[in-house]
């Protein structure tokens, strides 16, 4: 009995589409309707993107009362309303939206990478993580007894297992020394509470197992099995007990912050505490997913394209940061990176670069620029966030949904910068997700006024290569060449270099060499 | 002083007490606002009917039909479907025809039937023009000839065609070549005839009786003024592409269905539409005064305002006004 409080899921479609006209009739369907006894349709037979969505609505309904939807889609004019002295703006979206402390953790479950939670104590972090394990199909019991939990004196053989004390003693090689592997390790969704709690050494463990999937001791491999992640963390700005190795925070994907609770919804706890009961507990058999389930929604979710105007717009936006004039001498070491492993001083180099409009550039907001895996993980939860709305593609809005939380920790902003001095924008400072949203609205905007859909030389050349070089005659190579060559003049006529900039010259290099190399060997060949 | 209960129903209801209390509990923490009087009126009167009636027939099904019929009317008045403030009062009418004229039936199959008959009556009342009192009125007749619970199944369909739902007559049609030919004419209320079936399939404005009308009578008014009920805030306007007929007005778009049973428009997502046109078929002729058919019959025009629009399909022919929120929907002979 005391289940129901949690057992309804939605039976509707939780996201319908569109049904394109003209309708078919079938007299069958006066049959169905809200008179039905009959059971449930059967969820394996429901498509992974709706049986997601279902976990999805179950949770925000029942387990965690998070009334925050700060994912926001429209496909219309949406209602705003401008409060307050510092007129902050509240949308009412105009289609599906999604409670990022809800949504991020079911699309790492789907993807099964690794998320973070931070927040304060008590605001249901660890529950949210024990609720992915449970949607793994694990009792709740086994989620619990999985769950590592950091503190201070966490061994790695605590992590990881040990070896038998009676192999330690009667092995002659190291290689016969067995090991007692943690059973956590085995499990397709792995919970580290307070992860900041943990030592450095053991942290360096959790690494190799979070970034390459097996463990080592003794000379003895164990392969985990793929797994989604959640960790936990009161505080992510280094308040934990030990800091957090640069690398292990690196290998985070996404993260999420719970908001505060919304005190309308205490009846809903006070009924919680009558009963008794703890959602987690009760999580409807027709939303678990099986090991099978979960491979499959990964593949769906790979499948699923990024179509090439929004893969430009995101090239766009990540070409803005790295790039530093000061940096480097050579062209190719204009990078924030190079000062940053040479230890120039930051306060020293921004001041330096003097050259651009240090208001309008983006790449003057950060102190530094994406890495390969930032933009691998940010594909990732696009394409999941397109499948779960059941999109057949993935839209910019998708991309503009997740970056926010896929870059809050990646994307490092210069709090010294011109443009967090403005009075309007001292929130930003704080407000990391905020921030992202302006900085990638801002890169589309400026994609926009410079036409680069219209017109992007740059372009036109990387197609003109794509199709490879076998066959392409001397004349045309001639041709491409002074092609390049005059697109880096006609680029360089600003005066300015920016990020956008810099790697467009970096790629038409690239390709003046791939044809000159070619045009040697098409001399050198035999007439 | 309420009647004594049926002993059947007595003895259910001494065995069941445990699994019934539970059953509402189970209901109420689903739908906090179900009302325990309301009920306790469902099990006494409608349940109790059920599982007495079967009783007669089937003592050992009777335990199932009434546990079935309460889950059902909890899952109803749960979702205030009925009960005294119900939105869909045909539903226990629909049980109660079950009850009264296929008690066998309903013991083989509660919740199939029961499920489905609700539902049915419940359809029936949310389509503006369908007729929920004639469709009971030919199951009265048609359900006691019923032997087997597929055929109470396709008679409850062909019936809610023949009440007012055109949408269905050709999937309807499917079910009523499975039916006899006499409870095909008891659902008419005809006599059996030889080709009753083939009759009505080839002709959508065959009735079995009265004599053709011209085709310039109107058959029926579709839609109406949104204030009034309707569908449209302002008068649709109707256009087709000789395989479907729409009613368009800003904010809703309607495809038309419509034979000699009825007509019903049935909302449709906006997609791109023909244009509208004043084009009549061949054999028809449209003057500022009248519109007249190939028969010699004609049809008075001006009252609502000038045509704004003609479409036809095979079978019909539609006119909308500009003065008017109802569109005007005339019979086509095939040979017209």
């Amino acid at each position: 009995m005391l289940g129901k409080l949690f057992q309804k899921v939605s039976q509707s479609p939780t996201h319908p589409r569109p049904t394109p006209a003209p309708r078919r009739f079938d007299v069958a369907e006066l049959y169905e309707g809200p008179a039905s006894l009959a059971e449930a349709p059967d969820p394996r037979a429901l498509p992974l993107d709706e049986k997601l969505r279902r976990a999805y609505f179950w949770i925000v309904n029942s387990a965690i009362l998070s009334p925050h939807y700060d994912i926001e889609f429209h496909d219309g004019p949406a209602p705003e309303f401008l409060l307050g002295d510092r007129k902050a703006r509240l949308v009412l979206p105009s289609d599906q939206s999604y409670s990022s402390y809800v949504l991020l953790p079911l699309l790492t479950f789907a993807t099964q990478r690794k998320c973070l939670f931070i927040g304060g104590p008590g605001r249901g972090k660890t529950a949210s993580a024990i609720l992915m394990g449970v949607l793994a199909g694990y009792p709740v019991r086994e989620v619990r007894r999985g769950m590592q939990r950091g503190h201070p004196q966490l061994t790695v053989a605590d992590l990881v297992g040990s070896p038998l004390p009676k192999d330690l003693i009667g092995a002659d090689q190291v290689d016969q020394v067995r090991i007692a592997w943690r059973q956590w390790l085995s499990m397709r969704v792995k919970i580290v509470d307070e992860y900041n709690r943990i030592p450095t050494r053991t942290q360096s463990a959790l690494l190799t197992l979070m970034g390459d999937n097996y463990v080592e001791l003794y000379d003895q491999v164990y392969e985990c099995p793929p797994a989604a992640w959640y960790l936990t963390a009161n505080d992510d700005a280094g308040g934990g007990t030990y800091q957090v190795i640069e690398a292990l925070r690196d290998r985070i994907d996404v993260i999420v912050q719970a908001l505060p609770f919304n005190p309308r919804y205490l009846s809903e706890l006070l009924t919680r505490i009558e009963e008794n009961a703890r959602p987690e507990e009760f999580v409807p058999p027709e939303i678990l997913f099986t090991a099978a389930e979960i491979e499959r929604m990964g593949a769906e979710i790979r499948r699923l394209p990024v179509p090439r105007p929004v893969l430009r717009r995101l090239e766009h936006f990540a070409s803005q940061f790295e790039f530093s004039d000061v940096a480097g001498e050579q062209f190719e070491y204009k990078a924030k990176d190079t000062a940053r492993l040479a230890g120039t001083d930051w306060a020293q180099l921004s001041a330096q670069d003097d050259g651009r409009d240090r208001l309008k550039d983006l790449g003057c907001q950060t102190v530094n620029g994406l890495s390969v895996r930032n933009l691998l993980t940010l594909l990732s939860y696009a394409k999941a966030m397109a499948w779960f709305r059941g999109a057949p593609e993935v839209t910019l809005a998708d991309v503009t949904q997740v970056l926010p939380f896929v870059l809050c920790d990646k994307l490092k902003p210069d709090l010294d910068a011109p443009y967090f001095a403005a009075a309007e924008r001292f929130a930003l400072k704080s407000d990391r997700i905020g921030w992202l949203r302006q900085l990638f609205t801002a890169s589309c905007q400026e994609y926009d006024r410079l036409g680069l859909d219209r017109e992007d030389p740059v372009a036109v050349l990387l197609e003109q290569i794509r199709p490879g070089l076998e066959g392409v005659a001397e004349a045309e190579v001639r041709k491409r060449l002074a092609q390049i060559e005059r697109t880096i003049g006609e680029l360089g006529r600003g005066g300015k270099l920016y990020g956008t900039l810099h790697d467009d010259l970096m790629v038409l290099k690239s390709l003046h060499q791939r044809y000159r190399n070619y045009l040697s060997w098409l001399l050198s060949r035999p007439a | 002083m309420s009647e004594p209960l049926h002993p059947a129903v007595e003895g259910w209801l001494r065995q069941s007490r445990e699994p019934l209390n539970a059953a509402f509990e189970a209901a109420r923490a689903r739908w906090p606002a179900l009302s325990g009087p309301a009920a306790l009126d469902w099990l006494r009167l409608d349940v109790a009917d059920a599982v007495a009636a079967v009783a007669a027939r089937d003592p050992v099904a009777a335990p199932r039909v009434g546990q079935t019929l309460y889950a059902l009317g909890l899952n109803l008045l749960g979702q205030q479907l009925i009960g005294p403030e119900g939105r869909s009062p045909g539903i226990p009418e629909a049980l109660r025809l079950l009850v009264r004229h296929a008690p066998g039936l309903l013991a083989a199959a509660p919740a199939r039937l029961a499920g489905a008959y609700g539902n049915a009556a419940h359809h029936l009342s949310q389509h503006r023009g369908a007729r929920l009192g004639d469709w009971q009125t030919r199951l009265g007749r048609a359900l006691p000839l019923c032997t087997e619970v597929d055929t109470a199944l396709d008679v409850g369909l062909v019936a809610a065609w023949l009440s007012g739902l055109p949408q269905y007559r050709e999937s309807a049609l499917a079910r009523a070549a499975r039916l006899s030919t006499g409870l095909l004419a008891a659902l008419l209320d005809t006599a059996p005839g030889p080709d009753l079936l083939g009759q009505l399939a080839a002709d959508p404005w065959f009735q079995p009786g009265p004599p053709p009308l011209p085709l310039a009578a109107v058959r029926a008014r579709v839609g109406d003024f949104r204030g009034l009920g309707g569908e449209f805030l302002q008068p649709p306007v109707v256009v087709g592409d000789g395989q479907t007929v729409h009613a368009v007005s800003p904010g809703w778009v309607g495809q038309l269905a419509a034979d000699a049973w009825g007509a019903q428009l049935i909302a449709v997502l906006p997609t791109t539409l023909p244009a509208p046109a004043h084009a009549v078929p061949p054999g028809y002729r449209l003057t500022p005064a009248a519109l007249h058919t190939p028969d010699g019959s004609r049809l008075e025009l001006g009252r609502f305002g000038p045509v704004t629009g003609i479409a036809w399909t095979a079978q019909l022919l539609a006119l909308s006004f500009r003065d008017s929120h109802r569109v005007r929907v005339l019979a086509r002979r095939r040979d017209a």
